[in-house]
């Protein structure tokens, strides 16, 4: 048994495998530390115990069922309870929207902050009373500050203004070295623009500005002073929430492979001086108050997969709010302003995970960082687990990057099924099951679509342990795949494959004549019903979604809710849905139960 | 689903090669009954739907050849014809076993291929024995490639942290964008 703890509640959890880790606790958010937990108690058998968790101790603590993910050989591990403590006094259990148990401030109580938190808006300081009752705001501005939130240290208010356009700047580029993905695996060697990643800028230890990359690798911060020749120039595969200026969504060093990690020691940071001996990359002319950084690369070899692996979930996450604009739109409709959980993506070269890619939502009790020789600690509510081995390059395929965002949509914006088990390209599998894996891959290739040259991109692609494989889910249901079809006389409660599952949203989605890639499989075929980004989105965050009330056919949600939502919102008419299905056999019963 | 009559299947489908191209292995006991498995909150990966797995057998030292096998573990029935290659180095050479050969997994479960290798001594990571299983749908909208190699590529090791960043990471601030 193995057990770890953090956070500002403890987990217990016990297993009889030895090589299962143990399972990280929770805290509040703003990167609060917390106590180390104690031993827990044996339970093997998670009995009536749900995956997505139930309260228990009169909501002083949660406890929910997690199986691990069948090994090398397909074995499957024996369900687990895991027990997780709220923090007393300031956090009570309750089951969510989306039936999921989680740790929340206790509102009854009064509760609206955890004690000790900071965090800035914009240029307000709000710093939460001893008690949690209430924020206590100072107007940054007022004094001519700037809010901050230095590592390590409280959100505070800080001399940091320029004069405009008179401030001086330090401007550059970043590139890395990728591979994309073809049939027979990772292809060669290239090098791209690194987009969307944080430069922060350094004199010493003085930090002096930063900014994001654009579509090009190119940068131009603000500084608080000027640069010099030994300016130092730090590339983080991370960024910030807007709101609160914590940590959003980082990749991080995955120091142990199993599962169950949730602690890194490092985020993936490269800087421009590693690479200055190399043809006068990243060296730094001084001209008056303004300098410019020469371009450097990031090789594969010092890990510059952890950026492919960002690029692609940063871009999933901004696709759907994106309030600076940085994707060229901020972001759709029904998803825009609205909060997004914060996401840890555990990824090193040459290490697997268990799980080979997989995400883990908030009942997981997140995941926490703790940079080695700092105090800094940061909480994130949600992780995922990316191989990056030779055999399993998972930091390659865009595919599955993109999918395991659609999972974090799902558990971020609607409510996950919380059905787990093995699951197989042509298979039908249990229904909540399909529709989770069906939705993330949907999402996923949604994700990848209009990169190409405005071109849809309907192939999934994944290498695992040297395997490559793929499914076109525009037409891998339709012109002679290998997908178990429906059955037309079944019932719609009935096991269904995942990937007919998202070859059905994919054409309730898009547009009929889309464009398609030249990719393996063809290009079109099938009814396309053209409901759009919005619509798909306003039926997975619906009431006809999220509320247990209205659930039919299968116990658990899934494609008909899903379904019943798209219609019952207007999304999609029922012609347009009983098109999509009757195309590969699901007998869709017109019959949907509107909120 | 257990094993034995698909290993039984993959030896008859062999028959008419080399005695040693096949042979049964110890086969894994997965479950791989499609939905199989309990309430689960981590989002596992669709398992591929072939995995290959290469370990050295035999050693005959009075001919300085060795067996290679060829574990072909199959996660679910594939309703399409695959094809194995085996292709040995320079300086290498194949003593025993087909280099090529179709394939019907139409069953899910270990299929095992054994190559007796001439010159095996001299095989190293950047001259590999190496072996491809591929197949796809007619229309290629599935499929997959798998491919092994021995000896294995050695992984990237990325170089230790020589540098720090005050704090591990910078503020939490938004720069203007």
């Amino acid at each position: 048994m193995l057990l770890l703890a953090f956070g500002a509640c403890k987990v217990e959890e016990a297993n009889n495998d030895d090589d299962d880790g143990g399972s990280g606790g929770r805290s509040g958010n703003g990167g609060s530390s917390g106590n180390a937990g104690s031993g827990g108690g044996a339970a093997l058998d998670c009995g009536d115990v749900p995956a997505s968790g139930r309260c228990i101790d009169n909501g002083t603590a949660i406890e929910y069922c997690r199986t691990p993910p069948p090994n090398d050989q397909g074995r499957q591990g024996p369900p687990t309870t895991v027990r997780v403590d709220c923090l007393a006094g300031v956090e009570s259990c309750r089951e969510l929207a989306d039936g999921t148990a989680a740790c929340e401030l206790d509102q009854a109580a009064g509760v609206v902050c955890r004690p000790g938190d900071t965090l800035c808006e914009g240029d307000t300081l709000r710093a939460c009373s001893a008690d949690g009752k209430a924020f206590e705001e100072t107007d940054c501005a007022a004094d001519g500050q700037s809010c901050r939130t230095p590592p390590q240290q409280p959100a505070q208010c800080v001399a940091f203004s320029s004069a405009g356009g008179n401030a001086p700047r330090l401007s550059g580029a970043v590139k890395f070295e990728r591979r994309g993905m073809s049939e027979t695996g990772p292809t060669g060697i290239t090098v791209d623009a690194a987009w969307l990643d944080f430069v922060a800028i350094y004199n010493g230890d003085k930090y002096i500005g930063s900014d994001v990359t654009d579509a090009d690798g190119k940068f131009d911060a603000e500084l608080t002073e000027p640069a010099n020749e030994d300016t130092t120039v730090y590339v983080f595969a991370m960024d910030f929430d807007a709101t609160t200026q914590q940590p959003l969504v980082a990749v991080v060093r995955n120091d142990d492979p199993g599962i169950t990690t949730q602690t890194s020691t490092d985020y993936w940071f490269w800087s421009n001086k590693d690479y200055q001996g190399t043809n006068g990359q990243g060296t730094i002319t001084v001209d008056g108050d303004n300098a410019t950084m020469s371009e450097f690369v990031i090789p594969e070899r010092d890990g510059a997969g952890a950026l492919r692996v960002f690029q692609w979930i940063r871009y999933g996450m901004l696709r759907l709010d994106d309030p600076a604009g940085l994707t060229g739109s901020n972001g759709l409709e029904s998803t825009k302003g609205k909060p997004q959980q914060t996401v840890a993506v555990f990824w090193s070269p040459g290490v697997d995970s268990v799980c080979g890619a997989c995400f883990l939502g908030k009942q997981g009790g997140g995941a926490l960082v703790k940079p080695k020789d700092t105090t800094t600690e940061d909480h994130y509510d949600t992780l995922m687990q990316i191989s990056g081995s030779n055999g399993s390059p998972t930091h390659w395929s865009y595919s599955v990057l993109s999918h395991e965002t659609g999972h974090w949509t799902m558990a971020n914006y609607s409510r996950s099924p919380g059905e787990g088990g093995q699951h197989f390209v042509g298979q039908a599998s249990k229904p909540g099951l399909a529709w989770s894996e069906g939705w993330a891959t949907a999402f996923g290739q949604w994700n990848s679509s209009d990169t190409f040259g405005g071109e849809y991109d309907p192939v999934y692609f994944d290498t695992q342990d040297g395997t490559t494989f793929w499914v076109n889910i525009a037409t891998a249901a339709y012109t002679g795949g290998a997908l178990q079809k429906p059955d037309p006389a079944g019932g719609i409660d009935q096991f269904i494959n995942e990937n007919v599952v998202s070859s059905m949203v994919w054409h309730l989605w898009h547009p009929e004549q889309a464009r398609f890639s030249a990719a393996p499989g063809g290009t079109d075929a099938g009814t396309y019903a053209g409901a759009g980004d919005d619509a798909m989105f306003r039926a997975v965050q619906s009431d006809r979604i999220l509320r247990d009330q209205y659930n039919r056919g299968y116990f658990k949600v899934d494609l008909v809710d899903f379904y019943d939502a798209v219609t019952c919102g207007g999304g999609a008419s029922d012609g347009n849905v009983g098109d999509v299905s009757a195309d590969v056999g699901f007998p869709w019963d017109s019959d949907p139960t509107c909120p | 689903m257990r094993f034995a009559s698909f290993l039984r299947a993959g030896c008859v489908l062999a028959a008419s090669l080399a005695p040693l191209a096949c042979s049964t292995a110890e086969a894994p006991a997965p479950n791989n009954a499609p939905g199989a498995g309990f309430e689960n909150p981590e989002q596992t990966s669709m398992r591929a739907p072939v995995r290959l797995s290469l370990e050295r057998g035999a050693e005959y030292a009075a001919t300085g050849e060795a067996d290679l096998l060829v574990h072909i573990d199959v996660a679910e029935p594939l309703g399409y014809p695959v094809s194995i290659d085996a292709t040995p180095p320079g300086g290498a050479r194949l003593a025993a076993g087909a280099p090529s050969e179709t394939l019907r997994l139409d069953r899910a479960g270990r299929l095992t291929r054994v190559y007796r290798v001439a010159g095996a001594n001299a095989l190293r990571p950047e001259a590999p024995f190496r072996v491809v299983v591929q197949g796809r749908t007619p229309d290629n909208s599935m499929g997959f490639y798998a491919k092994k190699q021995y000896p294995p590529e050695p992984e990237i090791t990325v170089p230790p942290r020589t540098r720090h960043v005050p704090g591990g990471r910078p503020p939490g601030f938004t720069p203007p964008r």
